[in-house]
C-alpha cells in the first residue's frame, strides 16, 4: 500500500511540473546561420580535386591547363600560413586557440597581417586574413566576395601556380575592370559564384 | 595465390608485359610498368594481396611509364595512366612508387560512388570502427600506423569507404603513407613495421609506406560498423586531449573532408548524417603516440 | 510582415534537416550548401520540418521553449530570421488561404 501511495504521489508530481524554458540571451541570437559550408565547385565535380591535393601534383584534368585554387578555408588555416606568397603577411599569433579544433578560432588569434587596401584598391583596412578567416561564411555578400577575392589573389600569387587568373587579373576583378564568363559580368554575386568554382571544395 | 609467392622475375615479367593483376580491397587492379622501383614496391608492401588470373574482371587498368624514351635518361620522369588517360603531370622517375599510390587514390576517389569517400584513416578494434578524418599534417596516418602496430585492424589509411547503401565502412587495407618526420617516429615506435623505400623530394617532402598487416589484408571483404569519428591534430607541445564535438559541427567538419560528397548530393548528406547518428564525435590533440594509443584502446572497450 | 502568411519548407522538398541536441544541420539540395543553425532557428525548423506554420504559431512555439531578456523583441527577431532563411532558400512564405 505504501508503495502504491508513493507511486501515485510521484505521478502527481510529474503531471504538475512544467518543462522548464531555456533562457536565451540576446547576445546569443546574432546569426540566423552559425556556419555555412558552400557547395563544392563544378570543376571539382569529378571528385578528384582533393586527390590532386593529396598527390601534391597539379594536373591537366580540367579542360585547358588551369588547376583549381584553394578556397578561403584553406588560406585561413594557421597550418598553411607558410604557404602564403611572400608578398603577403598572414599575421602574428597573440595567443593559443581554444583547443576545440576549430580553425576559425585559431586564425582569429592572429593580427597585423597584410591589409586588404595594401593588396587591392580602396581604403579597406581589414586584414586579408580577417576576410578568409570569417568572411566566407558571412551573410554580407560584399564581405563574402572579399574573402574569395583574397583567396583568388593568394592562389594567383603562389609561385608556379596554374590558377585560372593572374594576380593582375584578380586585382582587375576587384576593381570592377574585369568581368567573369560567360557574359563578362561584373555583378558581385556572379563574380562570387564564378570564383567559388575556380577553387577546390 | 598471394603476390609474395611469385618470384621477382615473374613479377617483373608480368609488369612489363600484359600487366600484373591483383586485388586491393574490393578493387581489381591491373598494373603495367617497366620501372624496377615499382616492382620492388609491390614485392615489399603488397605481398599479402591476392594475384588474379587473366580472366578476372579488372576495375582499373593502370600504367606507370616514362612519358617518352628520352625521359628515361634526361631528367627522367614517370607518368601514371588509367585506361590510357593521364590525370597527372609527370613526376621524377624516382617517385614512381609514390605515384602509383597517388594514382590509385585518384582511381578509387573518382570512380567509386557506391561509397561516400572520406579523406580519413579508419581502424577497427572490438568490431568498432574509429574514423580519423584530417587534412595533410593532422597526424592521422601516424596515428593509424601506431594503432595498427599495436594490433588494431587496418581498414584504410587514406580513404574511408562508407557504403551509401548499408552505412558500413568497407576495407581498403593498403600501405600506410607517412611523410617526413612521421617516418622516423613510426620507425622508432614500431621497429618491426615493414617499410618500403623512402621517396625523397616529393611535393610533400619524403614519403615512406608501411606494409599493411597480413591479417588486415586477409579481411578485405569484412566491413565494419562506424563507432567513433575523431578529428586528430598533432601538436608537439600538446597534452593528450580528447574533446567531445557536437554532432552538427562534426557533420560540417567531415563534409569538408569528403572526396565525392558533391557528386552524391542528398545521398551524400544522408550517408554522413547517418554516420554522425551512430558515432561519438571528438576533436583530438596529441603529441605522445603511446598515450594516444592507450586512450583509444580504452575507448574501444 | 508575415502576419497573414504561412511559413514552410519549400514545396519541392529540397530542404533536408537533421537535429542533434540544440543544433540542426540543413542541406539545401538545390545549392548543395549545408547550414549549421542553433538557438531559436532550430526550434523554427523543428516546427516547419513537420508542417507549415503561421507567424503566430511560430512565436507561440518559441515562447514555450525559450524565455528571454525583458527588452528583447521576439517578433522582430523572428521576422528577421525568416527573412534570412528565405534569402538562403530554406523557407518559403505563402499566403495563408485559411479562413
Amino acid at each position: 500500500m505504501n508503495k502504491q501511495k508513493l507511486n501515485e504521489s510521484a505521478a502527481h508530481k510529474e503531471v504538475g511540473v512544467e518543462k522548464r524554458r531555456r533562457f536565451i540571451k540576446s547576445a546569443g541570437l546574432a546569426a540566423p546561420v552559425v556556419l555555412t559550408l558552400s557547395s563544392p565547385s563544378v570543376f571539382g565535380a569529378a571528385g578528384f580535386s582533393l586527390s590532386q591535393m593529396m598527390s601534391g601534383n597539379t594536373s591537366n584534368v580540367v579542360t585547358g591547363s588551369c588547376t583549381l585554387g584553394q578556397n578561403p578555408s584553406y588560406w585561413r588555416n594557421p597550418a598553411y600560413k607558410s604557404y602564403w606568397p611572400t608578398s603577403f603577411s598572414y599575421g602574428t599569433n597573440g595567443g593559443e586557440g581554444n583547443g576545440n579544433g576549430n580553425g576559425n578560432t585559431a586564425c582569429g588569434n592572429y593580427s597585423g597581417g597584410t591589409k586588404f587596401k595594401n593588396a587591392f584598391s580602396g581604403n579597406d583596412s581589414t586584414t586579408m586574413l580577417s576576410y578568409v578567416c570569417t568572411g566566407s561564411t558571412s551573410s554580407d555578400p560584399a564581405v563574402k566576395l572579399k574573402a574569395y577575392l583574397v583567396a583568388a589573389l593568394l592562389n594567383a600569387s603562389t609561385p608556379n601556380s596554374n590558377y585560372i587568373y593572374t594576380a593582375a587579373q584578380v586585382l582587375q576583378l576587384q576593381a570592377g575592370i574585369l568581368g567573369v564568363p560567360p557574359n563578362n559580368s561584373k555583378d558581385p554575386a556572379v563574380v562570387l559564384a564564378f570564383l567559388k568554382n575556380t577553387m577546390n571544395p | 595465390m598471394k603476390l609474395e609467392t611469385l618470384s621477382k622475375k615473374t613479377v617483373f615479367r608480368a609488369l612489363n608485359s600484359d600487366g600484373l593483376r591483383f586485388t586491393i580491397g574490393g578493387f581489381n587492379v591491373c598494373l603495367s610498368s617497366s620501372v624496377p622501383a615499382v616492382a620492388e614496391h609491390l614485392l615489399s608492401l603488397y605481398g599479402a594481396f591476392d594475384v588474379l588470373d587473366n580472366t578476372a574482371f579488372i576495375d582499373f587498368y593502370t600504367a606507370l611509364e616514362p612519358p617518352s624514351k628520352l625521359r628515361r635518361f634526361f631528367r627522367p620522369q614517370v607518368n601514371f595512366s588509367f585506361d590510357g588517360y593521364f590525370p597527372f603531370k609527370p613526376l621524377p622517375y624516382k617517385q614512381a612508387s609514390a605515384m602509383f599510390e597517388w594514382g590509385l587514390n585518384w582511381c578509387i576517389a573518382s570512380h567509386s560512388h557506391q561509397y561516400l569517400i572520406i579523406h580519413a584513416s579508419v581502424v577497427v578494434r572490438n568490431r568498432k570502427a574509429f574514423i580519423f578524418p584530417g587534412v595533410p599534417g593532422s597526424g592521422k596516418s601516424t596515428l593509424c600506423a601506431a594503432l595498427v602496430s599495436r594490433g588494431w585492424r587496418l581498414l584504410s589509411d587514406e580513404m574511408t569507404l562508407l557504403s551509401v547503401s548499408d552505412g558500413c565502412v568497407y576495407p581498403l587495407p593498403r600501405p600506410i603513407s607517412l611523410k617526413n618526420r612521421s617516418i622516423d617516429v613510426i620507425q622508432e615506435f614500431a621497429p618491426d613495421a615493414v617499410m618500403g623505400s623512402i621517396v625523397k623530394n616529393t611535393a610533400k617532402g619524403s614519403i615512406g609506406h608501411v606494409r599493411p598487416p597480413d591479417n588486415s589484408v586477409a579481411q578485405y571483404n569484412t566491413p565494419a560498423q562506424p563507432a567513433k569519428l575523431i578529428f586528430p591534430k598533432y601538436d608537439k607541445d600538446s597534452n593528450t586531449v580528447l574533446t567531445t564535438l557536437s554532432k552538427s559541427r562534426a557533420l560540417l567538419k567531415v563534409t569538408e573532408n569528403c572526396f565525392n560528397y558533391n557528386i552524391l548530393g542528398v545521398k551524400g548528406f544522408n550517408s554522413l548524417s547517418n554516420l554522425i547518428d551512430v558515432s561519438d564525435c571528438y576533436d583530438f590533440k596529441y603529441s605522445n603516440l603511446e598515450e594516444a594509443v592507450a586512450l583509444f584502446t580504452d575507448l574501444a572497450h | 510582415m508575415f502576419e497573414n502568411n504561412l511559413i514552410g519548407l519549400p514545396i519541392i522538398a529540397v530542404i533536408h534537416c537533421r537535429f542533434w541536441d540544440d543544433e540542426c544541420v540543413i542541406y539545401n539540395q538545390l545549392t548543395g550548401d549545408v547550414h549549421l543553425i542553433d538557438g531559436m532557428g532550430v526550434e523554427v525548423f523543428k516546427v516547419l520540418s513537420k508542417k507549415a506554420a503561421s507567424r503566430i504559431q511560430l512565436l507561440k512555439n518559441l515562447n514555450s521553449v525559450f524565455e528571454w531578456e525583458m527588452d528583447f523583441n521576439a517578433e522582430d527577431f523572428l521576422d528577421n530570421l525568416i527573412n534570412e532563411y528565405q534569402k538562403l532558400g530554406l523557407v518559403e512564405v505563402t499566403k495563408n488561404t485559411c479562413a
